[in-house]
């Protein structure tokens, strides 16, 4: 109901309810940039370009969805598109499990604080992309099946196969590392 | 708990924020980059012409479409009253020459004051068919 009011209040050129959503949404997404992108910079640009972008669409935003899954969409899809960007340009960072060990020093892990949360996020950056981008989408974002299966352009069945292996995955990684 | 579902509350509950330094960088940029865009949109706004201006209202939109259709109409009802009108214009010239001073000569020269006096009743009737009602 809040984010109601805030987008009408945004698509009224409010100053307040821009910082409102921000200060509401930012942490949230940042988390799901660092996860996907492993990196505390990416993660930063990303989240950054998302909300200037949103700053800038404001009388011209149609939403349909809650305003937490467009946003997560929005870090998912700027995300994916670093990635590729990423993948284009330079080799050496397409081995994302290599970065993730890398990580180690990687201020991302002085922010987070929980141990578990820690190795989680490393154990993340082991996935396929694709299984990483399902299970931030659905978990962080509270986006349902069909939402992701949209926003990735697969089936629903793929979305829901992706997710399941993602975690049998993180499952097998965790394994003894953290108490399951 | 299953582990799966540890897994994903691992998931859902880890926090990574970003530094203070960098929230508040990026809240002003945001902020800055909203301020940015109205200006540019009112100067755009006042740029673009009054066409632009009704155009984005959906009032004047109703208001000019409405106008346009009530044009239309008129137009339409305006052609049909002249196509109408074509035959009284016709009737109207043939009358005239009926009354001409040549034909009423030429019947009076044929009949005298009665034939000039049924020509002249003919070039009427075209234009006064009721001549009659009226006369009673």
């Amino acid at each position: 109901m809040e984010d109601l009011l805030l987008l009408w209040k945004l698509k009224r050129d409010s100053r307040e309810a821009l910082e409102r959503i921000y200060e509401k949404y930012v942490n949230d997404l940042f988390a799901v940039a660092a996860s996907l992108l492993g990196d505390v910079h990416s993660a930063h640009d990303v989240v950054h370009d998302v909300f200037e972008s949103f700053a800038r669409s404001g009388k011209e935003l149609k939403l349909k969805g809650n305003l937490k899954s467009y946003l997560v969409t929005c870090v998912v899809n700027a995300a994916r598109y670093r990635m590729r960007a990423k993948r284009r340009t330079s080799d050496v960072l397409a081995d994302y499990a290599a970065e993730a060990k890398a990580r180690q020093a990687d201020p991302v892990n002085e922010i987070i604080a929980d141990e578990q949360a820690r190795r989680m996020v490393a154990c993340m950056g082991e996935l396929p992309y694709e299984q990483r981008e399902v299970i931030i989408m659905h978990i962080r974002g509270q986006m349902s099946f069909k939402e992701i299966a949209r926003t990735a352009d697969v089936s629903i069945n793929t979305a829901q196969s992706r997710y399941r292996y993602g975690i049998e995955k993180l499952r097998s990684l965790l394994q003894g590392e953290v108490e399951l | 708990m299953r582990p799966t579902e540890r897994i994903e509350k691992l998931i859902h509950d880890f926090e990574v924020k970003p530094g203070e330094r960098m929230r508040k960088q990026m809240l002003r940029d945001t902020l800055e980059t909203q301020a940015k865009t109205l200006t540019s949109r009112k100067q755009g706004a006042l740029n673009a012409g009054i066409w632009r201006i009704i155009m984005k209202s959906r009032i004047t939109k109703i208001a000019v479409a409405a106008c346009a259709f009530l044009f239309l109409i008129f137009g339409a009802s305006l052609l049909y009253e002249k196509k109408k009108s074509e035959p009284v214009i016709n009737e109207t010239q043939q009358a005239l020459k009926s009354i001409s001073a040549y034909s009423l000569s030429k019947a009076f020269a044929n009949g005298g004051v009665e034939e000039m006096d049924k020509q002249a009743t003919l070039a009427f009737k075209h234009i006064w068919p009721d001549q009659r009602k009226i006369e009673n």
